[in-house]
Order: C-alpha cells, then sequence, then structure tokens
C-alpha cells in the first residue's frame, strides 16, 4: 500500500507553489482570454511497475504504427490499395493534406510527441480512448508538479519507489536533436495568448530550446533562421511547434494567418528543417481513423494489438451506423471534427425529441460521427476540500519518437470536478493529479 | 552570446523598465503615503505631477486605493507590474521560471494590499521580492548580454524616475555610471549623441538643477 498522505497534507502548499510558479492555462470565454491555475489534486495515480510495462509495449507498438500508417497514406498508399482501410475515409478527414504528399521527415517519424488518451474501466482493462498526433499538450503539469511536491513533501517520495517524470525536457530534447537537419531547436508558439503558452514557455526552458514566436522566424534559401535581434540569422534545424497546421503556412494552407511563416512547408518538404509533429497528421489521429489502428497495428508490424480501443462504431458502416441508431440512448456520439472534449454527447443525457435530431444528423452526416459503448470508468480519488470523494479520471500518455520510441514513465491524469461528468479536459473545467510509475 | 529576436530583446528591456518603475515608484509611494497619514492629504497631487501622470483621484482614499489596484488605470502599480509579468512570460526561457516566480509573488502582493488598513505592510513584500527577482536574475540569467539588456531598462527607467523625482546629482550620477557599464555591453541600437550629451550635463554637478529637464530630455532619447 503505497502511503501518500503527506502529499495530502501539504496539499496547500503544493497548490501554493504552483500559484507562486505561475502555473496557468488560458480559456477565452465571451471573447475574453483569461489565465486560471489548473486545479491539482494531491492524491497520485499511482501504476504499478506490471501494468506500466504493459502499458509501454502497448503504447510503443501503437504509435511505431501510426508512424508507419502516416509514411505510407502520404506516400505509397499500400494500406488503402490492399482494402484495409477504405480510401474515402483517408481522404475525407479533416486531417488529411494534400500539401504532405510525397513527404519523408527525418527516420520516417510524422509523429515525435503522441499523447495518446486510455481510460482504466472498473475490472482493469485499459481502453485507449484516443490518439493525439498533432499538438498533445499536458506534460508540463505533472512534470512541474512532481519538482513541487517533492519540495513540499519530501517523505512521500522517501517512502515510495517511483520512476522520476522531471526528465520529460531531456526525453524532449533528445528528440528534438535527433530530428535536428544542423541548427538550433526552436518551440514554436502561436503567442502569449494561446490557451497553453505555460507549457511552450516552461518546455522551451527546460529542454533549452529558444522559445520563437513566428515573427521570429525567417524563410531564405530554401531553409529556416531565426532572426537575430542584430539582425544576424541562425539556422534552424528542428521546430517543436505548438501552432495548428492549418495555420503553419500562409503560402501552403490558410492564406489569413497572421501566426504562421510563410514558406517553412517548402524548407520541411527539402528537408532542411524537422517540423514535430509532422503536418498532415490529424489523418492518423482522426476519432474515424481511431477505429482502424488496431487493424494498422495486425497490417504494418504484424503483431496482435496490446492495447483495445474502446468499442467502437462507425456511422459510416450501415451495419454499425444501424446499431447506433438502435443503441443511441447508451452510446456516447463523438463528433470526429471537434477536440478538447467538445463534440462529446452522452446518448442517456438528450430527451426523446433531441436524440431523434442527433439520429437524423447522424444519418446524414454518418462520416462525421463515431458512437462508442459508455466505458464504466474505474473512479479516481480525489480531495474535495477536506474529504475524500471519487470522480472520473483519464490518462494522457506521451510517447516519444526519435531513435527509439519511448513512453514517459507518468502521464497526465485529468479528472472531472463533477461528479455527475466524464468530461476531463482542463477547457471544461477539469483538474489533474501526478502520475506515478512504480519503480519496483 | 545568446540568440535572440528583436522582439525579445525588446521583452528583456521593457521587463527592467517596468520592474524598476513598480520598485521606485512603490518607495516613492510610501514616503507620500507617510506624508499624507498626518501632514498633508493632498501631498499625492504632487507625485502625479512629478511623474507627468494624470490625477483622476480626486482625493487621498481614491489615490491609495487606485494608485495601487486599479487595472484599469494605465499608471497604477498593478498595471505596471503586470507589464513586467508579461514581459518576462514571453522570455521564460532566458529570464527562468525561477526568476518569475518572484514576480508572480509581486502580483500576489500587490492583490492582498486590496483593501487592507495598512497597505504599506503588504507593499513591503513587493520591495522584498524585486530585490530577490533581481537576485535571482544574476543567477539564472545565463547569457551575458540578455542580462545586460534587462539591466539597461532597469537603469535607464531608474535615471528618469529619480530626475523626475527630485533625487539628488549623486544618485542620478551613479546610476547613470551603471547604466553605461551595462551599455558598452549590449548589441543594442541606441543614440550615441544622447548618451554623450547626458555624461556631459552629469559634469556639471553645481547646475544639476538646472539642467534637470535637459537630462531627463537627453535620457529619454538614448532608445
Amino acid at each position: 500500500m503505497n502511503d501518500y498522505t503527506d502529499l495530502i497534507d501539504r496539499a496547500d502548499s503544493i497548490n501554493n507553489l504552483l500559484a507562486r510558479y505561475g502555473v496557468k492555462f488560458g480559456i477565452y470565454k465571451n471573447n475574453e482570454f483569461k489565465e486560471q491555475l489548473f486545479p491539482y489534486d494531491a492524491i497520485p495515480r499511482i501504476i504499478t511497475k506490471q501494468e506500466f510495462d504493459y502499458l509501454e509495449k502497448g503504447l510503443i507498438q501503437r504509435v511505431d504504427a501510426l508512424n508507419c500508417f502516416l509514411y505510407d497514406v502520404y506516400n505509397k498508399k499500400q494500406i488503402i490499395a490492399d482494402g484495409v482501410i477504405p480510401a474515402d475515409f483517408v481522404f475525407s478527414s479533416k486531417g488529411y493534406l494534400p500539401q504532405c504528399e510525397g513527404i519523408v521527415p527525418p527516420g520516417k517519424i510524422y509523429s515525435h510527441i503522441s499523447g495518446i488518451d486510455l481510460v482504466q474501466a472498473k475490472d482493469g482493462t485499459w481502453y485507449i480512448l484516443e490518439d493525439n498526433l498533432r499538438i498533445p499538450s499536458g506534460a508540463s503539469y505533472p512534470m512541474i508538479a512532481r519538482e513541487l511536491a517533492r519540495r513540499a513533501a519530501p517523505e512521500a517520495f522517501k517512502k515510495n519507489p517511483l520512476y522520476d517524470n522531471r526528465n520529460y525536457a531531456s526525453m524532449l530534447k533528445e528528440c528534438m536533436d535527433y530530428a535536428n537537419t544542423g541548427g538550433i531547436n526552436v518551440v514554436m508558439t502561436p503567442g502569449r495568448y494561446n490557451s497553453a503558452f505555460f507549457e511552450h514557455s516552461y518546455l522551451a526552458e527546460r529542454s533549452g530550446a529558444i522559445l520563437a514566436m513566428p515573427s521570429d522566424l525567417v524563410v531564405e534559401d530554401d531553409h529556416l533562421y531565426y532572426k537575430e535581434y542584430t539582425g544576424k540569422k541562425i539556422q534552424v534545424g528542428a521546430v517543436y511547434r505548438r501552432v495548428s497546421d492549418e495555420y503553419m503556412d500562409p503560402l501552403t494552407f490558410e492564406p489569413d494567418s497572421l501566426i504562421g511563416v510563410p514558406g517553412i512547408m517548402d524548407v520541411f518538404r527539402a528537408g532542411n528543417v524537422a517540423m514535430m509533429n509532422a503536418p498532415g497528421n490529424g489523418v492518423a489521429d482522426d476519432k474515424g481513423i481511431y477505429y482502424f489502428v488496431p487493424k494498422m497495428i495486425k497490417y504494418y508490424l504484424n503483431e496482435e494489438p496490446i492495447l483495445k480501443n474502446a468499442p467502437t462504431y462507425l456511422a459510416f458502416y450501415e451495419e454499425d451506423r444501424k446499431y447506433i441508431l438502435d443503441n443511441m440512448a447508451n452510446l456516447v456520439i463523438k463528433d470526429v471534427s471537434e477536440a478538447g472534449g467538445y463534440g462529446v454527447i452522452f446518448g442517456r443525457d438528450l430527451s426523446a425529441e433531441e436524440l431523434e435530431n442527433l439520429k437524423q444528423i447522424v444519418t446524414n452526416e454518418s462520416r462525421r460521427f463515431i458512437a462508442q459503448e459508455v466505458i464504466d470508468f474505474l473512479d479516481l480519488k480525489v480531495m474535495d476540500g477536506n474529504e475524500e470523494v471519487e470522480r472520473k479520471a483519464d490518462l494522457r500518455a506521451f510517447v516519444l519518437s526519435g531513435e527509439k520510441t519511448r513512453v514517459w514513465p507518468s502521464g497526465l491524469t485529468r479528472f472531472s470536478r463533477n461528479p455527475d461528468s466524464f468530461v476531463v479536459n482542463s477547457s471544461q473545467g477539469g483538474g489533474f493529479k501526478d502520475t506515478w510509475v512504480l519503480s519496483r | 552570446m545568446g540568440v535572440i529576436s528583436l522582439d525579445r530583446a525588446d521583452s528583456l528591456f521593457w521587463l527592467g523598465r517596468y520592474t524598476e518603475r513598480v520598485f521606485t515608484t512603490v518607495k516613492m509611494f510610501f514616503k507620500y503615503y507617510d506624508r499624507m497619514i498626518d501632514q498633508n492629504e493632498q501631498a499625492y497631487q504632487k507625485f502625479c505631477m512629478d511623474l507627468s501622470i494624470p490625477d483622476v483621484y480626486g482625493s487621498r482614499d481614491n489615490f491609495v486605493k487606485n494608485y495601487i489596484l486599479d487595472e484599469s488605470n494605465p499608471d497604477s502599480i498593478i498595471s505596471n507590474m503586470k507589464r513586467a509579468y508579461d514581459n518576462a512570460l514571453v522570455s521564460r526561457d532566458d529570464v527562468s521560471t525561477e526568476s518569475m516566480a518572484y514576480l508572480e509573488l509581486c502580483l500576489q502582493a500587490i492583490r492582498k494590499a486590496r483593501g487592507s488598513a495598512a497597505p504599506l505592510f503588504e507593499l513591503q513584500s513587493v520591495i522584498d521580492d524585486i530585490y530577490a527577482f533581481w537576485g535571482s536574475i544574476d543567477d539564472c540569467i545565463l547569457d551575458e548580454e540578455n542580462r545586460n539588456i534587462v539591466k539597461c531598462g532597469r537603469y535607464v527607467e531608474r535615471i528618469d524616475l529619480y530626475l523626475r523625482l527630485g533625487y539628488g546629482w549623486a544618485a542620478v550620477d551613479k546610476e547613470f555610471s551603471k547604466f553605461s557599464n551595462r551599455l558598452e555591453r549590449v548589441r543594442m541600437g541606441y543614440n550615441h549623441e544622447k548618451v554623450q550629451e547626458m555624461a556631459s550635463l552629469l559634469a556639471r554637478p553645481d547646475e544639476y538643477e538646472e539642467l534637470r529637464r535637459k537630462m531627463l530630455a537627453a535620457v529619454q532619447g538614448i532608445f
């Protein structure tokens, strides 16, 4: 039995330290930007060594297969030719970017930083909820929380054999260095008013990369440069970009983007800079493509999937659509084009009229929706004032791909603060806790 | 030398300026507040005049409340502190999370002064934390040039405020010497003639009072 009572006793001190270090995230409400502290719960999620070994194998397998898929789908498209994934499904995905056709990044790695969301059911089974291969965020929070918790409650860490999770930035740096085509590493942020700006700036500081605004970067002679204030230009070899695909390059994507770097895609295409993650990854973390990931694992790696998907139905397939329409009241319906906990509808929460309306929409726009069985999550203990209560929680595991694919021995555990809600996203009021991975 | 962009250099410079603006104006606020307790309730009017900020307060009590805490007042202490913090925030990888924490503590202390019957007591923490911030900057900003840019901002602001607030020649001369020393060690563009002019004016200590306005104009023309 792990003893974390010191952490609970010192929870206020840890929260004061988190406030002192400005551990916040931004949120837009009524067109106004506000920063707020990310509520931290002192009770850690504990993952045994045996459990982590299993998760680690499954996550590495999954991310390796997803990287194979991205290489294939933007090059030979063999998985489509072999009938494993329908072509329509790939090419109608919002995340598929024809501008990325033929691009092969260094080491054929498209997703260097993958955020894989999992939940554990009450019977202990872990399920993958979704893959985030574009710009998954959240690693900085448990990383700094661990640092501060060790200051506030050292005894808890003396008593428990844990992997130290404060190595995330060095793992990130190793990935950047591996992908680097020659030049400095930068973390490219859209700016101060991005919801995850704390993370951008903190990871830059901790990984030794330069925090760059888009206006700091310029393309010349097919190379990317950081503009020094004296006018000197310094070559950039790797960009850990936290700007969405569509805004990255106004010459290739959204022409009105003010937060992109004109011409950066040409540099990437020429192999003169690494972009982490590669643009176009959205085709692989699409909620619809998620259904096919176990098939990808068998197809590319010739292995049985270690980790399970949540039971999922695609409205695109007639048989599945019929099931969804017949059972909608018991399913969770997800709009594949939404993220951040938006576009998630629990059938049980809808009135008869709302259910009928949704059935009509699902029928008319079948590619837009998936449905999943509601997994009875394992509730985690959370402190609510002085009282211990149970809340729904998920786990975002971070998988980093460089010379090797590695799983960060920690993760972001997010929990719902609302006892009746399954939605754990910070943008929707959720909190977070540290994730302890036991080392023995 | 480190790698910094024009915007970053600007942020570091203004981080220094705004942090110093809070520091010196809080210290001066202490003096005026003390005077307003039982000597001259309208003393704040001179404070506003010296700083060339509009007197929008109308009374001592309003001044004490709004000058410290009114976020909609661009001249308030909290507005200047927030600007300092914002400039640090976009420069975290240079400034360090450790140093920024002292600015966060300043903001917390200023907010704590809200409605306090003894606001100077809370504001004392602001002074303490800014001292700690400068110590932390010396330790945490590894690149010497970047550190010097922040210090250039700090000293140019201090000279500006000292000239406005009636500090004597010796204090201004001392700060100018520190400023010149830092300025030589950065590659920022600046007006050399104005620096020369300031040096020449300071070389006439007997005429300091008459030359103060000229000095202020010279300092304001350096960047």
